[in-house]
């Protein structure tokens, strides 16, 4: 059986985000972003397994990263079991960020496995 | 006649043995060797040869801020702190500056870290402590048994179980601050933002901490070397108790003995 169009055009889109090292992103968001506030650490955390990042604290909302062992992400917020992020894009951390170093943000609902160092 | 060393933050060398306008030389800094060329005055001034920026100077220094060596292998280690101290100026020099930046990137590269210290949201003094001690086991291989991490607790966590299993290979064994007084060349470990105890450290190797090398042993106090104090490296003071043990305070609760012994590479 063939697969339909949508499924080749969520396939391909897949594939392209892959390729090019970006978090792939959906189209359809069930529920509205919500933003996470200022984050109140400055420290960055190394993960030591992969994450996925929603676009608020509800498990329909669009996945807005995934991000691999190794990437560094801040913990802001806490909102019920949920737990507001924010994650390096293309740099290690959000240090040398310009714009009062502000990072992508989301949301993700279990406990990160990290390093945290110092 | 002996070795010696600074065992003060600062001391001045003076040209005669008196204090008067002029007659300083060099300011000498914690922990520098000093050579004595007499025994103390009655005024306690003692004459030495030291050596100050590739220069060989003699002069006269008060003798009751000099030490007697403690063992070659705890003195390695202090040594290695004492010189990531100077090379950040003192405390001075921060840690997002060139040269500074370019040190933090070698204390992370050297635990396996492809950072290159410019990030400074990355708490890197657990990576400063493992720099000191690797740098300090070219002279004594035993401090290369280390458990070298980005992260304190790791390395207190197996300093803990090595002392619990009475592993003689270990450079360091964990104790309570109540059951070792602190020497030269011990580390000092202290949480942060998490309260953790002896006993839970000796079950987990996954919490924020902070640990410093003991360089200084006053009779109220000690000073221990780290990095990350203040974006910089840094000295920080810690409390005694009347007995002579690190106080419980500031969130302090492990000291890990050195037990290298000397095992000096030919």
């Amino acid at each position: 059986m063939r697969p339909s169009r949508p499924v080749v055009a969520g396939i391909l889109l897949l594939a392209v985000s892959c390729a090019s090292g970006q978090p792939a992103l959906f189209d359809e968001a069930p529920s509205s972003p919500v933003p996470v506030p200022d984050c109140a650490t400055s420290e960055a955390e190394r993960l030591r397994s992969p994450l996925l990042v929603y676009s608020a604290p509800d498990p329909d909302s669009a996945i807005v990263a995934r991000l691999e062992a190794g990437r560094y992400i801040y913990r802001c917020v806490r909102s019920g079991d949920w737990l507001g992020i924010w994650f390096a894009d293309d740099r290690v951390d959000c240090s040398t960020r310009p714009d009062d170093r502000k990072c992508p943000s989301g949301w993700i609902n279990q406990d990160p496995d990290t390093e945290s160092f110092g | 006649m002996t070795n010696m060393y600074v065992d003060v933050e600062a001391l001045n060398l003076r040209s005669t043995a008196q204090v008067a306008p002029g007659n300083r030389i060099a300011i000498l800094h914690l922990c520098q060797e000093v050579e004595t060329l007499s025994d103390a005055d009655q005024n306690g001034w003692v004459k030495v040869r030291v050596d100050v920026e590739g220069t060989a100077h003699e002069g006269f220094v008060s003798g009751r801020f000099l030490r007697e060596p403690v063992a070659e292998a705890r003195e390695a280690l202090v040594a290695q702190a004492i010189r990531e101290w100077l090379r950040f100026e003192k405390g001075l020099g921060r840690e997002a500056v060139d040269p500074f930046f370019k040190y933090v990137g070698e204390m992370w590269q050297a635990i396996g870290l492809r950072l290159d210290g410019k990030h400074t949201d990355i708490p890197w003094s657990a990576a400063a402590i493992s720099f000191m001690v690797r740098n300090a086991g070219e002279k004594f291989t035993k401090y290369k048994n280390f458990r070298f991490s980005g992260q304190h607790s790791m390395y207190i966590f197996d300093s803990i179980g090595r002392q619990i299993n009475e592993d003689n290979s270990a450079p360091f064994w964990g104790f309570q601050l109540f059951e070792a007084q602190p020497q030269l060349g011990d580390i000092v470990c202290k949480w942060r933002i998490t309260p953790q105890t002896f006993e839970t450290a000796a079950v987990s190797d996954d919490y924020k901490s902070h640990c410093d090398v003991i360089v200084r042993i006053g009779p109220d106090d000690l000073q221990a070397i780290g990095g990350n104090i203040g974006d910089s490296v840094g000295l920080t003071t810690y409390k005694k108790t009347p007995s002579g043990f690190v106080e419980r305070a500031d969130h302090a609760f492990a000291l890990l003995v050195n037990k290298v012994p000397e095992n000096r590479v030919a």
